[in-house]
């Protein structure tokens, strides 16, 4: 029966299946073009001269290229430069705390379990219901009470605790992938909980790689923490420091100053996603699961 | 049985029994358990659980950003109740969530399907669309302002080279075409994702099940709504409630492309609360405005998360 059915199918459906395959790559093109469009601009637009960037009416591809958008990065007034060096560090300190404290908890909560870890693990993943959005005045009374107003580590702290309920799950579920035997060897051999746990660190390293990298996005993306627990401009992010190329003069924006600028804040993400792709989607859909 | 005796060592009882070396072995484990949890445990309770409380007792007081504050009962809410710009605000909110939520479905249902099916060259494409989730929500912004600039802007160049404009609009006019620009902005940064999950919904349907109602002779049309669209419900239901609530907090997009503007017309809930905060700095009423706005959130998602339930059953 079914060797009777599969001719006349595929005698039916051949032509269907090219056309489909004729609009579906159609189709993506123009999908995929104009989904690209707006990055291959700005990437272009930045390696305009500054004049060019700003003139009316735009060119579409730069008549003479040029890296002085860039090069006024470190000498601008906004201080674009120095606001890179302040998101680089709030990043590497919320991939490296989130990436720790994850790790710790994760192993606490499979593998040394005490009365009352469930329920705390209930209370963190609830943590997730809450958006940072609607708690962020009383967060930032928090910090200033324990001195930590308007500093990075402050903000650091804030993304970390907001990345915590993703990535102590994604840990948790790390943990319990590694089977019951390997950590009866490794007990055997004598090792204690500390060594135990160096010893698993090769096969805890997929889940470790998505806890850093989902921990670098919101960390170097951020911008509304970073607008509202930040008050000194020594201080200021990226993302931050770019809206004071925008605000107050409208009319004057230096359009290829900011598109560097925009271009510097993506550059890394984009890198990063290519190169780790496949971590990132299937660590999008272990958080889609749950 | 190592299920029992892991029970029994946590009392703390069991030194004296047989088995007492193991009750303390297991003890000193629990103990180290809730040693490794203490950072997480810390973090989340200060950051998260106190501001909580905080946010309760902050909104029954008068807290200006500088200064002394004390309670005072329910001015807040009751001040709220008649704040028009605060209700013009959610109402706002909830409509651009409204525009955002069915566009990312359907159009990140319609790549999806394009991109379903792993042929060579698609990788690329699905990439392509993709990209712009990993891109900052304060980045995008900036794209697309520079993009849509009525001076320096592509899109008005393009637009008057194609004679479909006289002149580059200037989208910050009116509030409708700033909306609009901020709709693009978010589409463009949200629909991979919609794409992605949707494509992971329509490969975890059974081949055979397809393929049996077209043998029926059913379209394909009938078939994605009847069999495929019904059995991958909570990849919409996850799009659906995701987008709609990252919707709804929108800010990002709200401050650096429109301002709030025309005559704070586009100024959503969190921006309001913002404005509220931290350039009329009170702290008080701000948090009032927050857990009102919190309450309507989980009320619109719990009601979204019906509509979804009724369709899958």
């Amino acid at each position: 029966m079914p060797a009777l059915s599969f001719p006349a199918r595929s005698w039916r459906q051949r032509p269907a299946r090219t056309l489909d395959a004729t609009v579906v790559y159609v189709m993506g093109a123009i999908a995929a073009t104009l989904f690209a469009a707006p990055l291959a601009t700005v990437l272009m637009n930045s390696f305009k001269t500054p004049a060019e960037a700003s003139v009316t009416p735009p060119t579409y591809f730069p008549h003479s290229w040029s890296v002085a958008n860039y090069s006024a990065l470190t000498t601008s007034s906004a201080n674009v430069a120095h606001s890179v060096g302040n998101s680089a560090i709030i990043a590497f300190g919320a991939v490296v705390l989130t990436v720790v404290v994850s790790l710790l908890a994760g192993y606490g909560l499979s593998r040394l379990r005490f009365r009352g870890s469930a329920v705390l693990f209930t209370i963190i993943l609830a943590a997730a219901m809450v958006p940072f959005q609607v708690i962020v005045t009383p967060v930032f009374i928090v910090l200033q009470s324990v001195g930590l107003a308007s500093s990075r580590l402050g903000l650091i702290l804030v993304i970390t605790t907001f990345q915590l309920p993703f990535s102590i799950f994604v840990m948790r579920n790390a943990f319990e992938a590694i089977p019951n035997e390997i950590w009866e060897a490794a007990e055997m051999d004598g090792a204690g909980p500390a060594r135990s746990l160096l010893a698993m660190l090769p096969l805890l390293a997929p889940g470790l790689l998505t806890a850093g990298l989902f921990a670098f996005f919101s960390a170097w993306n951020d911008f509304f923490g970073a607008l509202i627990l930040l008050n000194d401009q020594a201080q200021f992010t990226l993302p931050v420091v770019l809206t004071s190329l925008i605000n107050g003069a409208r009319g004057s924006v230096n359009w290829g100053l900011l598109q560097s600028g925009v271009v510097v804040s993506i550059a890394p993400c984009i890198v990063i996603f290519l190169v780790l792709q496949r971590q990132y989607v299937s660590g999008l859909m272990s958080g889609a699961v749950k | 049985m190592t299920l029992v005796s892991k029970g029994i060592a946590s009392r703390p009882t069991t030194e004296r029994r047989p088995g007492g070396t193991y009750g303390r072995v297991a003890r000193r484990k629990a103990v180290l358990g809730a040693a490794l949890m203490a950072p997480a445990v810390l973090l989340v309770g200060g950051i998260f659980i106190v501001p909580i409380v905080m946010s309760i007792w902050m909104s029954v007081s008068k807290w200006p950003l500088l200064g002394p504050h004390h309670l005072i009962g329910l001015d807040n809410y009751l001040r709220l109740f008649n704040d028009a710009s605060v209700w013009r605000s959610f109402a706002f909110t909830a409509i651009f969530a409204l525009i955002v939520t069915p566009l990312v479905l359907v159009l990140g249902l319609v790549l999806a399907l394009i991109v379903q099916k792993g042929r060579p060259g698609i990788g690329v494409i699905r990439t392509a669309i993709f990209a712009p989730v990993v891109v900052g929500n304060a980045a995008a912004s900036y794209i697309w302002l520079a993009l849509t600039d009525p001076g320096a802007g592509l899109v008005g160049r393009l637009l008057t080279d194609l004679h479909l404009t006289g002149a580059p609009p200037n989208w910050l006019l009116s509030m409708a075409s700033a909306t609009t620009l901020v709709v693009l902005a978010v589409l463009w940064k949200t629909i991979g994702f919609s794409m992605i999950v949707l494509m992971n919904g329509l490969n975890g349907i059974p081949n055979d099940i397809v393929e049996a109602a077209m043998m029926d002779g059913a379209s394909r049309a009938r078939t994605l709504w009847s069999v495929k669209l019904p059995l991958m419900m909570d990849s919409i239901a996850f799009v659906a409630t995701f987008t709609f609530i990252g919707a709804l907090l929108t800010f990002d997009q709200f401050y650096i492309i429109t301002g709030g503007g025309p005559d704070s017309t586009t100024v959503s809930a969190v921006y309001a609360i913002y404005n509220t905060a931290f350039t009329q700095l009170n702290l008080g009423y701000a948090s009032a405005i927050s857990i009102v706005f919190m309450i309507l959130i989980l009320v619109l998602t719990v009601f979204q998360l019906r509509l979804f339930q009724s369709r899958s059953s």
